[in-house]
This record gives C-alpha cells, sequence and structure tokens, in this order.
C-alpha cells in the first residue's frame, strides 16, 4: 500500500514515530521536519531504498526499526514524496505488540475487516481477548475521540470507527463467552426517539458511540412512547435513559418521558439524558433530565460523568 | 433586468428529475396510510408492504394537474401572496419552542404572550407578506398547540398564514376556524387564507399523519406547501445535488398523493433541506450549502412551472449578532434573487431553535434591501445622464432637479432606524440589537386592534372555547 509523505527534505530522510503516526524529517533527535501526520498503512515487501526508522514515544517505543522500501514515486519539484512501506521488522519486539498497535490502526482507519481479521489472527497466536480489547482496539477507539474533539476526524471516521469496533467485538466476544468470561459494561442504556419523531441519526450515533465505549446499549427505535421506555428501564434496571428528539414539536416527548418514569417510581434510580437538534441545555434544565449533550460523542462523555465511572476496560 | 441566481445548470435539471422518477420506482416510497396506498393502487402505483412504487407516468400526471399558480387572501379578501412565476414573499420562520428573551439574552420557553407580540410587530412589518405561526406556546397544552397558534394569528393578524397542523384532530379543528374566519368553506375555498405545511420525513417516507394531512387538505382545497427536508450527509446524499435528487423524488411523491385526493388542489413545491454538520450533527440553517441545496431545490420545482417556497433567512448563531446578520443577509438576498415565492424562517436563531422578535424587525431590513436588489437596475428616464447634466451641469446640484424628487424613491429603499447610517456620532454608539429593541418596542405601540364582525369574532370564539373544553383549558392565554 502506498501512502503519502509531506516532507521537504530531499535526502536523508529518516521515518520515525512521534506519538501515534509516523513522521518524517531529518536528525529527528534534534528537529522534527513533520508536515502532516500520516497514518501508516504497512504492505508487502518491495525493492528499493531503505530509510531506517528512530523509535518516538508510544507505539514508537514499541518498534527498534522500521524498513521503508520502493520509492515508488517522487516529485521534488512538489517537494512531496511518495513510499511504500513493507513491514515493521520485529527486531525484538514481541509479536503481540505489533499486533496490538495494528488493531488500534484498524479502529483509526475504520476498516472493520482489518479489525475482524486482526481479532481472529491474534486469537489463534494466543493474544488473550481482553488484551486485544484493552490495548488494541480501545486506544484506537480513544484516539478518535480525541481526534473529533479536536475537529480531526468528522462523524463519517467516527461512523466507521464503530463499525470496526463492532466488527472486532463480534469475534471478541463469543471468545470471551467461551471462556466464561465477560466484557465488564460501563452502564446499561437506553435509548429511543420520542413519541411522534421517527429520526433516527442522532439517536443511533449516540448508541453506536457509547457501546463503543463500552456501555450496553438498547436502541428502541423511533416513535418510542413513554410507556415503553419505563418498561424496558424497569426490565433491564437501565443506568441511563436517553430520549432523542428532532423537532420542536415533539421535545416535549422528552418531559413526557422523565414525568412516566417519576410516576412509576423510578426517576430516582435512572439518569435521564436528552439531545437532538433543537435541544438546549435550558430545556433539560426546564424538564428536569440529568444531562443534556450537544453532540454524540459529549453524549459519551455524559455518560460516564454521570455513572461516574471510567470507560469500560476489560479485566481478566 | 431583474438579476437571476440559477444554481443548477439547466441541462442537469432533466436529469435530475430522471433519478427523481427512477427513485419513486425503485426504492419507491414508503407510505404508512392505508388511505393513501389505496389511492396509489388503484391509480397505477404497485404497492408493497407499505412500499409504493410510482411509476414516472403516473407521476408526471400529478405534476401536471398540479395549479401553476393560487393566490393567498387577507381578512378583506385582497390577493396578497401569489404563489406562482418568480414572485417573492417572505414570512417569519415556524413552530419554535423558545424565543431569546431580550433583556436576559438568554433563551426561554416561550408563551402565548410571546406569540401574540411576535404576531403584532410582523402585522407592522410590510417586509412580511405573511404570518406564520411561528411559536408553539409552553402554557397552551400540546394537545392543541397547533390550533392555539393559529387562532393568535387569526386573531391579532389580517395578513395570510403560513401553518401547519401537528395531528389530524387538530387539524380539522384549524380547518373549522379558517372557514368561521371566511365565513363558509366555499369562501375559504376561492380566497384561502392559509397555506400548510406538511413534511415528508427522509429519505422517501409519508408517515401516517403526514399522508392523511395531505389528503385532508386536498379534499378541503386548502393549499398544501410540501417541505421535503434531506439533511444531506445524513438523511440523504452528501453532495448536495444527489440531495436535490431525494428532495425532488419526496415532493413529487407527496404530489402524486395529494393530486390523487384532488386533483387540481393547490399545492406548493416546498422544502426545508440542509446539510449535516460532520462536526456537531447539527443541521446548520446559516450555512451557505444549506442556502446552495435550499436555492437549487427551489429551481426544479421553478422548472416545472410550480409554485415555490423554501426555508431561509435563519440562523444558526445563538444571539442576534453579526453571524446572525451575515447568515440571514447572505440567504435572504440569494432566495430573492431565486425567485421563490415564499421564503420562510425570519427572525429564527439557533438553527430554528429559537426565535427572536429583535431580529425579526432586523430580517426586515435584509428582507427590504433584498427585494431591493432583486428589483434591479431600471431605466427610468429618456437619456440615461446626458439631459440630468444638461440641467445641473457642473454644479453639483442634482439634489435639485425634478428627476431627483420625482425617481429617487423608486432608487433608493428608506430602511427604518434599525440601519445606522449617520454620520456622526453623538455620545456612545448604540448596536443594533438596542436599536431593534427599540423598534420593537415602537411597533408594538402603533399596532392596532384587528376589527372582527361581530359574527367572525363570535364563530373563531366558539370554536376555541369548543377545544379548550375538550382539553379542560380554563384560561385561554393571549386572547383578550
Amino acid at each position: 500500500m502506498a501512502f503519502q509523505l509531506g516532507f521537504a527534505e530531499r535526502t536523508h530522510e529518516v521515518l520515525y514515530f512521534q506519538r501515534d503516526s509516523l513522521q518524517v524529517g531529518r536528525n529527528p533527535g534534534r528537529r522534527k521536519y513533520t508536515r502532516r501526520k500520516t497514518r501508516v498503512a504497512l504492505g508487502p515487501l518491495g525493492s528499493g531504498g531503505e530509510v531506517r526508522a528512530t523509535p518516538g514515544d508510544s507505539l514508537g517505543s514499541r518498534v527498534s526499526r522500521i524498513s521503508i522500501a520502493s520509492l515508488v514515486n517522487r516529485d521534488l519539484n512538489h517537494r512531496q514524496m511518495f513510499l511504500t512501506a513493507d513491514a515493521i521488522e520485529a527486531g525484538g519486539v514481541p509479536m503481540h505488540e505489533q499486533a496490538l498497535a495494528a488493531m488500534r490502526q484498524s479502529i483509526i482507519d475504520g476498516a472493520p475487516e482489518t479489525a475482524r481479521d486482526l481479532a481472529y489472527s491474534g486469537l489463534a497466536h494466543g493474544l488473550e481477548p481482553f488484551t486485544a480489547i484493552n490495548d488494541g482496539y480501545v486506544p484506537g477507539m480513544q484516539y478518535v475521540g480525541e481526534q473529533f474533539a479536536q475537529r480531526m476526524m468528522f462523524l463519517p471516521d467516527m461512523m466507521a470507527s464503530a463499525e470496526a469496533m463492532r466488527a472486532a467485538m463480534s469475534v471478541l466476544e463469543p471468545e470471551l463467552t467461551k471462556r466464561g468470561a465477560e466484557r465488564p459494561t460501563a452502564g446499561i442504556v437506553i435509548l429511543g426517539t420520542a413519541k411522534g419523531d421517527i429520526h433516527e441519526i442522532g439517536k443511533s450515533l449516540v448508541g453506536t458511540l457509547l457501546a463503543a465505549h463500552g456501555f450496553r446499549v438498547h436502541d428502541l427505535g423511533a416513535d418510542v412512547s413513554s410507556e415503553t421506555f419505563v418498561a424496558k428501564t424497569r426490565e433491564l434496571n437501565a443506568d441511563v435513559v436517553g430520549v432523542s428528539a428532532l423537532l420542536t414539536t415533539t421535545m416535549r416527548g422528552q418531559k413526557s418521558v422523565i414525568e412516566s418514569l417519576e410516576r412509576e417510581g423510578l426517576r430516582s434510580q435512572v439518569k435521564v439524558i436528552i439531545g437532538g437538534a433543537p435541544v438546549t441545555r435550558q430545556w433539560a434544565e426546564e424538564i428536569g433530565a440529568d444531562g443534556y449533550s450537544k453532540d454524540a460523542m459529549g453524549a459519551v462523555t455524559l455518560v460516564q460523568n454521570l455513572l461516574q465511572r471510567e470507560p469500560a476496560h476489560a479485566q481478566s | 433586468m431583474k438579476p437571476k441566481l440559477e444554481l443548477l445548470d439547466r441541462t442537469l435539471l432533466p436529469r435530475i428529475l430522471e433519478e427523481a422518477f427512477s427513485l419513486l420506482v425503485d426504492p419507491g416510497v414508503k407510505v404508512s396510510t392505508r388511505e393513501a396506498t389505496d389511492l396509489l393502487a388503484s391509480s397505477g402505483a404497485w404497492v408493497e408492504q407499505g412500499i409504493a412504487h410510482i411509476p414516472e407516468a403516473m407521476a408526471r400526471r400529478a405534476l401536471d394537474s398540479a395549479p401553476r399558480e393560487f393566490w393567498l387572501y387577507d381578512r378583506a379578501g385582497q390577493p396578497v401572496v401569489h404563489y406562482g412565476g418568480d414572485e417573492v414573499h417572505f414570512d417569519p420562520g415556524s413552530s419554535c419552542l423558545n424565543i431569546l428573551d431580550p433583556d436576559t439574552l438568554r433563551p426561554r420557553l416561550a408563551q402565548a404572550a410571546d406569540l401574540v407580540r411576535l404576531i403584532q410587530v410582523a402585522e407592522m412589518l410590510p417586509q412580511y407578506a405573511a404570518q406564520s405561526t411561528a411559536i408553539v406556546c409552553s402554557d397552551v397544552p400540546s394537545e392543541i398547540g397547533d390550533f392555539y397558534r393559529l387562532l393568535l394569528v387569526l386573531w391579532y393578524s389580517n395578513k395570510p398564514v403560513v401553518t401547519g397542523a401537528f395531528s389530524a384532530a387538530t387539524l380539522e379543528a384549524m380547518i373549522d376556524l379558517l372557514v368561521a374566519d371566511s365565513g363558509s368553506l366555499e369562501a375559504l375555498k376561492l380566497k384561502p387564507r392559509a397555506v400548510f405545511d406538511v413534511c415528508p420525513s427522509p429519505p422517501l417516507h409519508w408517515t401516517e399523519f403526514a399522508a392523511s394531512n395531505l389528503i385532508a387538505l386536498a379534499r378541503a382545497g386548502i393549499p398544501a406547501e410540501l417541505i421535503s427536508m434531506p439533511l444531506a450527509g445524513a438523511t440523504g446524499p452528501v453532495t448536495l445535488v444527489g440531495s436535490v435528487v431525494q428532495h425532488a423524488a419526496e415532493t413529487i411523491s407527496g404530489m402524486v398523493i395529494h393530486q390523487l385526493a384532488a386533483p387540481g388542489a393547490p399545492v406548493v413545491w416546498g422544502g426545508a433541506p440542509a446539510i449535516f454538520d460532520m462536526s456537531s450533527a447539527a443541521a446548520p440553517m446559516g450555512a451557505i450549502e444549506t442556502a446552495m441545496l435550499d436555492i437549487a431545490c427551489a429551481q426544479v420545482g421553478t422548472s416545472l412551472g410550480l409554485p415555490t417556497q423554501t426555508y431561509l433567512v435563519a440562523s444558526d448563531s445563538k444571539l442576534v449578532d453579526a453571524q446572525a446578520g451575515l447568515e440571514s443577509g447572505m440567504s435572504a438576498m440569494m432566495g430573492a434573487l431565486a425567485g421563490i415565492n415564499m421564503i420562510s424562517g425570519a427572525g429564527m436563531l439557533a438553527s430554528l431553535a429559537c426565535h427572536s422578535i429583535e431580529k425579526l424587525v432586523i430580517d426586515a431590513e435584509v428582507i427590504a434591501s433584498a427585494q431591493r436588489l432583486a428589483a434591479g437596475i431600471e431605466v427610468r428616464t429618456d437619456t440615461l445622464a446626458t439631459a440630468m447634466f444638461t440641467q445641473a451641469g457642473l454644479k453639483s446640484d442634482f439634489l435639485s432637479l425634478k428627476e431627483t424628487r420625482a425617481l429617487f424613491r423608486g432608487e433608493q429603499h428608506f430602511p427604518s432606524a434599525v440601519i445606522d447610517r449617520n454620520s456622526s456620532e453623538e455620545g456612545q454608539p448604540v448596536d443594533i440589537f438596542c436599536r431593534a429593541r427599540r423598534r420593537v418596542r415602537k411597533l408594538l405601540e402603533a399596532y392596532s386592534a384587528i376589527v372582527f364582525t361581530p359574527e367572525c369574532k363570535n364563530a373563531l370564539l366558539a370554536i376555541a372555547s369548543r377545544e379548550a373544553k375538550r382539553i379542560g383549558l380554563e384560561h385561554m392565554p393571549g386572547i383578550s
């Protein structure tokens, strides 16, 4: 696979890891000529010049050496260089470390098939499912969340990453069950769109991200009555109920859910969060909701804060 | 010459329609009411499991039978809003739950008293050819929230109304109100005073309420405005032109249901599409791409010769600030130049989540400027300039020419005191929000109560009392 590195120097290029991305520069120990962060894509071995990488922090600290082959294109007028990566040479680094790095990257890349294949491969090579989740996939999701907050990644990226997470978990969770273990949940969340409102996208996005962050999510869908919210809350002993509304005319349904929970004596046992394009903090206060978030990623933080728990990390 | 804004190459229009017709066949349109699917099936559509597959010929018949123009009338029976051609009108945005408190600058839940003030201010501003049922009143039970908004508009305004119903039961009551206001159903059909917004749910879904609403309005002969609103990238294709295709398919499918129920019933190619913000997951109504999408969707309707409507002049800002001004100003100009018959959205902030009466008066200035721009540059004299130079010579004395006095009112728009053009600064400068607050106060002081015939007043009150009694409402806020 080819990847593009934006760098200015013509010779003596050195590749190295800085934090989480592959960087290019000259004499990185003293000065780093980084033009942009670049995701690493590993491909088949090729031929050509070799460039040595200097380990940086994070991933780099686990990698002693990188070989880059095939300077497949060089356009120095545009001060760009295209390289083909061949492989990370293990250099004494445990295979699992490479696998975990690849798992993390598969989430960042939003590559479900890769994430699933890596999960199978990891299990086949004796990697513990808990380790794969906690040290491989979850850090990838956390990175995506950070990038999203900085407006470096966007919702389509996030959705793809969540899909990759789901693909990996579809392999790892049955394996956990087989071994008599279960990934601890960060909490049980019920989600739905208010009665009379058939819009689902925001709510589904929140559900996807909550699930990717270790919450057990029960999505009731759209046009959900207060009675259904209440019944499901009781049935599952839910920690959080999330009610979405896209229309100004259906926002009142959020209030109805809270009123119904109060009437049924469940309100004190469950946190209620609301969201949707027309929803404001003031509306949340007005109807007595426990929280409101203006976006999906904020909803994850909100739920984590409301339950005062860390994101779910599996423990063996 | 009147300037014109078109964003779609004319050669693209047939392709958009071709793909829209294709979507009506595959995947088809979800229609969640038996009455509508029966109508569709009996007229040539293939209906299976609630999905109607509508052949192009059938869709084209609906487009042919829909009227090319109609008018909305004021209380006196005068034609005021012309849906058709390239005439442009504006009305305030609708169905808002919150209002910006001008003293605290915080949004709060709107009440009937706020809607009354908003109606009275809009009544005094000629830039708004029509009222809208702008606010959902928090002090009115939600069961009759839509009905009550219309009641207040009819109570405090003579202008035509852009409205909409929230349920089948209240639609009936709202039609009763309009019939009482007009004197009879025949009079209402002959001179409709209101148009009802009806919204499909993207993508390609007519819910039970929306579809039955369409049918009821068509059969009552009351104009319907189809408000398709794909969110480009979320509930519609990410490309603007892709969402234009979806909008066309949703609107045409609505027209098919509407025209099958009552061929020739008045209907508008409306819409409120927007882009989907990939960071905030919001629908930014002030984004330039949203305005482009709205203009492009309307252009498709115009190309079919149909009356048009769209949602512009709104802002995503939470305050009446420079962002609100630039977003509303840009989209008002674009809408006016596009020749869209009804442009809704003035006064609205926070991606349609908040109304502001102060913004409504500022937007009136924006609208006046946009209308002036759309009127273009005309030749009003035999010679363009030389005859005036013959009189004035090089003396800079154009001010005293009779042509100046005769023509300046047509050449220049005169803004209200909301716009500051004073060259001198006396004391502390006052910003536009403060000037708007003053203007709101003055407009409210100048507002005069509507004069009803006793029959009309009693009939409206009787229906209002009936509905209030039905839900146990003892006091009717805002009605005095």
